[in-house]
């Protein structure tokens, strides 16, 4: 694969965090942009739970992330790229305005980190590893007491 | 012991938070004190400081905010400061526990916390159901507005605010309202 194709790999999964999951310029889930960027028969490694490892999975996480941090957006640390393989670092910013994992809404900001892998084939995400740091997030809504 | 002393702290907890809920709704925030609500529990006013802290945080913790906001996905944009502010008026004028969180949350981190919960429990989903787009940051404004209408007019009593009548203060919100919930979103 070329540097180009890399880029242009890198900057695919950069739309996706910004623009579907950043809520863009509107603030707002964008459907037809979510269907343009993940492949139909896209495969989720590490689905959240409660949710299917498929496209429709990741749907439905994005579009209960965003109702319940309706300014939710992301900070990338940087990306890197190998082969057809793009990893992101990044730092998620929200305020928790929506039930959350069962958690009714305390109106506090949270932020966390989460590194993603994503696989790029023909334009399209078509598969997905990640570890996101959930854990800081249930002590930012004081559900949970973290030692020290 | 351990057990039986955590048990009887639980209790003792939630009898001191029944206390000043009587407490804080039949005398007011101003008038009631530790010393009384530790009274009603039958307990030493130190175990009341140990377990909330300040009074501010024991009035967060234990008064119950309802704010009652109307629908408002059926109203007009032009009429949503005619629908909300009568809401505004009847929680900041006939009931002192919200002038009373609102200085408390100035600082108080368990009274912020109260009315950051109200804020998202009761307000924003009212008024994300009527905004085109950036509902965190519509909704967000339109409190930012009420909250510093209220600090005007109710703490700091500034005399041209404080004055207007109620139609008055529709009048002028009414575009500035209007502005922040369908207004165009900058950029």
């Amino acid at each position: 694969m070329t540097t180009d194709a890399g880029e242009a790999a890198k900057a695919i999964v950069r739309r996706n965090t910004q623009d579907v999951q950043g809520g863009g310029d509107s603030g707002l889930f964008d459907e037809a942009l979510f269907d343009e960027l993940f492949a139909d028969d896209f495969v989720d490694h590490t689905p959240q739970p409660g949710t299917t490892p498929d496209k429709e999975g990741v749907r439905q996480l994005y579009t209960s992330l965003r109702k319940a941090f309706p300014d939710f957006r992301a900070e990338i640390g940087w990306q890197t790229v190998d082969g057809d393989l793009v990893t992101t670092y990044k730092v998620y910013y929200g305020t928790h305005l929506g039930n959350f994992l069962g958690i009714e809404p305390t109106g506090r900001a949270i932020a966390f980190e989460t590194v993603d892998a994503m696989r790029v084939r023909d334009g399209k995400i078509t598969e997905h590893w990640g570890v996101a740091n959930l854990f800081s997030v249930l002590a930012q809504l004081g559900v949970l007491a973290l030692p020290g | 012991m351990a057990s039986q002393r955590s048990r009887n702290a639980t209790r003792t907890r939630a009898d001191i938070l029944a206390a000043a809920r009587l407490r804080f709704g039949s005398d007011g925030y101003e008038r009631t004190t530790l010393r009384a609500v530790a009274a009603d529990v039958g307990v030493d006013p130190a175990l009341v400081i140990r377990y909330f802290g300040s009074k501010q945080d024991l009035f967060a913790a234990a008064a119950e905010f309802t704010l009652d906001l109307p629908d408002l996905t059926a109203v007009h944009p032009d009429d949503v400061a005619d629908a909300l502010l009568p809401s505004f008026f009847a929680v900041w004028e006939n009931d002192t526990t919200f002038v009373a969180l609102l200085r408390a949350a100035m600082t108080s981190p368990t009274a912020a916390d109260t009315m950051r919960r109200i804020f998202a429990t009761q307000v924003a989903p009212k008024l994300a159901a009527v905004t085109p787009d950036h509902p965190a940051q519509r909704a967000g404004l339109m409190g930012a507005f009420v909250i510093g209408l209220a600090t005007t007019r109710y703490v700091l009593a500034n005399p041209a605010v404080a004055d207007l009548g109620h139609d008055e203060l529709i009048g002028w919100a009414r575009p500035v309202i209007r502005q922040l919930l369908v207004g165009r979103a900058p950029g």
